[in-house]
């Protein structure tokens, strides 16, 4: 094995069933570590408010995402005034884009997108990744050295070309992104979840298992994976962060979901294209979005782990 | 030291034949098949029948599998249309600046990282190591193409001390030829790896810090610039040449995005041209250059660790 795994192996602990009383006292412990860290409480509270920004708040805020208002007849520096944030008394707090739609209206929107495909893509790397690597490690030898083989040719593969070349043939839906997305960002995660199913495996409670006569599915997806829950917890964090800026980044270079529907990436390429024409206020919000979203994902996944981890020191 | 060498290029060569594998198959997953990705959504029947029979398509798949695969490692990509060129003769001058881009990125990440996170482990817990952590933290969560995007507002439109976008048509295009152009880009391919790297490194050689032997450099009486230096900073350094061999992947992908934004004419800017125009050879060729280049870049990573690090060389021997 390479020396790769060593950044997170021993960062991230499973916690171990049947050992430190039930498992509602394992969460409520990683909770507390968790309500300790301000910044993760923080984060967490602006990721839920981006949720209910982008899912709830079309409900609220109506806004027309079909047709943008292009009645352009009073211009402001070449741009249409209308287009312009605080023009006729707050109608369009952030201002309209180039096409005319409302920015808060258009962040919505691809923030759904955004929000939905990295939750989802992070879903499927997680639950892929974790299979993948229980069963390697859990059956070791041969299976074992052919599949992590798989997954050092994965992590040598720019993840980006493999996304655009999928892109080109297959077309931008959001479907595709999404699919492609988690099938192509599992690599790591399978690693540290094979490096602690090898601890693992030859524990007390897989013997049991295995002498009650459980098969090595049983074993593997009753026993060994909920045990390494803490870990996947961890994984899928990040594993959502990544792949929203994955989807960002395919936006921006002009990959993303097309239109009428859009994504934080695809907003920030246009905003891109037509600040030169004077559309200033069209660049920051999106991008805003991206950092904030990415950021508490990222600070929420150092606080997990850290929660984890303290778990095991104090048993 | 030749053997694993020998494992290692094997090692390549069998990532570099299953990727030729992958983007063979999903050339062929393409409802219709290689005849409709070249000719378009509304070739007829007739058209179709013609190109695959033209094109060997009604050959058996594992046939079909090995005349591409011969292909490839031919290095006869395929021909683009609409750059009317043959692939490798497109990417061949693409290569070398994106090559350079991301070598001098990763020297600038070494040369700013390591010190960096030395400095910081060493005043651990002291107003500069939350300064610098945090800033490192924020860097690391800014997308590469916001930082570029951030850099060209406020250093080439704002303050005009550098230029933003590239001339990419001219032919003598280098970075000795326009160094001032690579500035921006390469800070902006640097500074998302800087957040990582320097983390990395603090954690490293706090690690080192603790390990017995600093212990026995400190009581022989050794200056403490000296401890870092001589015995922390150089065993920090291993696993720093592991994480940038790692990251190779996602550094080409950067560059993509760095080239795309600042018009640097290398294999991002061709792959975009490509995936714009529905080019196929000319986007599955660059997928696999860049895929043989992170393979070249890891076996370096490997053989550089190797060099700095005399248990492995002994171990291998």
């Amino acid at each position: 094995m390479s020396t790769t795994d060593l950044e997170v192996t021993e960062a991230v602990s499973a916690p171990s069933a049947g050992e430190s009383g039930s498992v509602g006292g394992v969460y409520a412990l990683v909770w507390r570590t968790f309500k300790e860290n301000r910044l993760a409480v923080v984060s967490l509270g602006v990721f839920i408010f981006f949720l209910l920004f982008c899912f709830a708040g079309p409900y609220i805020y109506r806004t027309n995402q079909t047709n943008g208002y292009l009645a352009q007849q009073v211009y402001i520096h070449g741009v249409s005034a209308v287009n312009y944030p605080w023009f006729k008394s707050w109608s369009l707090p952030l201002g309209g884009d180039y096409s005319g739609y409302n920015i808060i209206g258009r962040l919505m929107v691809g923030g759904r997108t955004a929000l939905s495909v990295g939750l989802l893509a992070g879903l499927i790397s997680t639950i892929v990744g974790s299979t993948w690597g229980a069963i390697a490690g859990f059956r070791g030898r041969f299976t074992d050295s052919a599949m992590m083989r798989f997954v050092d040719i994965g992590l040598s593969v720019p993840g980006i070309f493999l996304l655009i070349v999928i892109v080109v043939l297959f077309g931008s839906s959001s479907t595709t992104i999404t699919l492609t997305l988690g099938l192509t960002s599992w690599f790591g995660s399978a690693r540290l979840i094979r490096g602690q199913t090898l601890g693992l495996k030859s524990r007390e409670f897989v013997s049991a298992v295995r002498v009650l006569g459980g098969s090595n599915s049983r074993i593997i997806f009753r026993h060994i994976l909920p045990n390494t829950i803490g870990t996947m917890v961890v994984i899928a964090t990040f594993a959502v962060a990544d792949s929203i800026l994955a989807l960002a980044g395919l936006g921006f270079i002009g990959l993303g979901i097309p239109q009428p529907n859009t994504d934080w990436g695809s907003m920030l390429q246009n905003a891109t294209i037509y600040a030169p024409d004077g559309y200033w206020w069209d660049l920051v919000p999106a991008a805003i979005c991206i950092i904030f979203v990415v950021m508490s994902l990222n600070y929420m996944g150092d606080a997990l782990r850290d929660g984890f981890e303290v778990r095991l020191q104090k048993r | 030291m030749l053997s694993y060498l020998i494992r290692r290029v094997f090692q390549g060569f069998i990532v570099l034949v299953l990727v030729v594998l992958f983007t063979f198959l999903l050339e062929h997953l393409v409802p219709g098949g290689p005849a409709v990705v070249a000719l378009g959504h509304r070739a007829t029947p007739s058209a179709i029948k013609q190109f695959n029979h033209d094109n060997g398509l009604d050959r058996p798949i594992i046939i079909q599998f090995w005349t591409y695969l011969v292909q490839i490692l031919s290095l006869n990509l395929g021909y683009s249309m609409v750059k009317s060129a043959s692939v490798w003769y497109l990417i061949k001058s693409a290569l070398a600046h994106t090559s350079m881009l991301v070598a001098v990125s990763i020297v600038f990440q070494f040369i700013v990282a390591i010190p960096l996170g030395a400095v910081q482990a060493r005043r651990r817990n002291t107003r500069f190591d939350y300064f610098a952590t945090g800033i490192t933290f924020v860097l690391y969560a800014i997308p590469v193409f916001l930082i570029g995007e951030f850099l060209i507002t406020f250093f080439a439109i704002q303050l005009q001390w550098l230029p933003g976008h590239v001339a990419s048509t001219d032919g003598s295009f280098s970075i000795f030829t326009h160094p001032l152009a690579y500035v921006l880009p390469i800070l902006t391919l640097s500074l998302v790896g800087i957040g990582g790297l320097s983390r990395f490194e603090r954690s490293s050689v706090v690690d080192t810090y603790a390990q017995d032997y600093i212990r026995t450099a400190r009581a022989k009486g050794l200056s403490e610039r000296l401890v870092l230096r001589r015995h922390a900073l150089r065993n920090s350094i291993l696993p720093i040449i592991t994480i940038i061999g790692l990251s190779l992947p996602a550094l080409v992908g950067g560059a993509l995005i760095t080239e795309s934004l600042f018009g640097i004419p290398g294999m991002g800017e061709l792959t975009l041209t490509g995936a714009n125009s529905q080019d196929m050879p000319l986007v599955v060729g660059t997928t696999i250059v860049a895929t043989i280049m992170t393979i070249v870049g890891s076996l370096v990573a490997d053989l550089l660790y190797a060099v700095a690090d005399p248990r492995i060389r002994i171990e291998s021997r």
